[in-house]
């Protein structure tokens, strides 16, 4: 299929209330060409937005109120999208490069990727790139105890940004970069944000456990949230795979807040497969120097499902003895 | 041309739509991709038969879901084949129990395709 228009890359910028998700936009729009961002802003309930156009100088604004992203204005953001792109076609936006979608503070991003992913008009016209997530370096810890809003938005991250790093100190951020792997092991995490490369693509490697559970901070608690990884030691054949989790999506994809995977396939080389929910991104290969091993690495995020049988599904289906490392959030 | 690729341009559900490695022409290795079919098939027919569920290829491009009566239904891409079959037979179907898959594993079967 040859794309006769390039696709816009579509990102995601989420986290908590007060975590910094403005701050973070601002600094990336003004090192970018006039007109060369659109961003849709979400927000939930009727506050003003005049202290974010302000925010937002050199780009332009489409703005979604009195609904949350995640539940009842989805609708909204699509017809918003279409909006873009027809005015993208008429010639209207001519710099256009780039839409950021910034959530509410309490959304789940994860049905915004969902829809634009499984929006077959959308989908010929959008790409969707690396979905950001800030994370509040003092009050950040307390707020993934207390709201699981934010562990859904740390699970649904390609990259977290944690923010006001400068107020906290070294012994904190250790716990804190902990705490966020321990809820998604796959996303990239920096302290230190460089603003112009925040959706930079993600290196798609997964670091191999085991994860550290001991050194998790002690009180952390997330609700029915699990992490956990898998080796396969392995190649994964193609066809058994994809049969495998289409199935596993079509009857648990509400519970898979997460999955992403670097597979050795037989004679594809490394291949990532990546998802959130019953949605999942178009593979891609990774390079050949990446082929060095005949290692499958998948990291699952889930909310309420037994990590255990999803373990002993793969193993049945590959009838392999599995090797995995795995932590177990809630047990913490 | 690799198995994944042998199976990818047909339509835009993520396990045929990417192109990956520039790969687009789904033409040039069309014999992968009726082998990477076939073995997608076998295996899904193994997986429902207990459901009395056939599946069968429709065009190169899609699937014909057809239950014990006889009626069928056309699964656009694999993902619909678990809804249409759980529709028509009134069954989950359910990886993660332990009949998913009835007897020994493909795993090592596909290799020999």
């Amino acid at each position: 299929m040859v794309r006769l228009v390039p696709r816009l890359e579509l990102n995601v910028v989420t986290g908590f209330l007060g975590s910094g998700k403005t701050t973070l936009l601002k600094r990336y729009l003004l090192r970018q060409p006039v007109g060369s961002t659109l961003v849709i802003v979400n927000e939930f309930g009727r506050e003003s937005i005049d202290d974010r156009i302000t925010l937002h100088l050199n780009s332009e604004i489409e703005t979604i109120a009195d609904g949350c992203l995640c539940c009842t204005v989805l609708g909204q953001l699509q017809q918003t999208l279409l909006h873009i792109l027809t005015r993208r076609a008429r010639g209207e936006l001519p710099e256009l490069q780039r839409i950021v979608v910034e959530t509410s503070g309490l959304a789940d991003p994860s049905p915004v990727l969902g829809t634009i992913l499984s929006d077959e008009n959308l989908d010929e016209y959008i790409k969707v790139g690396p979905c950001v997530t800030t994370f509040d370096a003092l009050e950040g810890l307390q707020t993934l105890e207390q709201f699981a809003e934010a562990s859904l938005q740390l699970a649904a991250a390609d990259r977290v940004i944690v923010t006001k790093t400068d107020l906290a100190d070294s012994a904190n951020l250790e716990t804190l970069m902990t705490a966020i792997r321990a809820v998604n092991p796959a996303c990239d995490v920096t302290l230190n944000d460089v603003p112009e490369a925040i959706f930079a693509p993600v290196q798609s490697k997964i670091v191999d456990g085991p994860l550290d559970a001991a050194s998790a901070p002690a009180h952390l608690h997330t609700g029915a949230v699990r992490s956990f990884s898998i080796v396969l030691d392995q190649s994964v054949d193609w066809a058994t795979f994809s049969v495998w989790l289409t199935a596993l999506l079509n009857r648990h994809g509400d519970r898979i807040l997460r999955f992403k995977s670097v597979l050795a396939v037989r004679t594809a080389g490394k291949l990532v497969v990546q998802g959130v929910r019953h949605r999942v991104y178009p593979p891609s290969h990774l390079p050949a120097e990446e082929n060095e091993d005949n290692v499958s690495r998948l990291v699952f995020i889930t909310n309420g499902i037994d990590d255990e049988k999803i373990l002993n599904s793969l193993e049945r289906l590959t009838r392999q003895r599995r090797q995995f490392s795995k932590l177990d959030v809630e047990a913490l | 041309m690799c198995e994944v690729c042998a199976v990818f341009g047909v339509s835009q559900h993520w396990t045929d739509a990417a192109d990956p490695m520039g790969v687009r022409n789904v033409a040039a290795g069309i014999l992968e991709n009726r082998v990477e079919r076939r073995k997608r098939l076998q295996l899904i027919n193994r997986i429902l038969h207990p459901s009395r569920i056939t599946v069968s290829d429709w065009d190169g491009e899609s699937y014909s879901v057809e239950d014990a009566q006889g009626r069928s239904t056309i699964a656009p891409d694999l993902s619909a084949i678990w809804r249409i079959a759980e529709q028509l037979s009134q069954i989950h179907i359910d990886p993660l129990e332990a009949d998913f898959l009835p007897a020994a594993s493909p795993w090592s079967d596909s290799y020999r395709a």
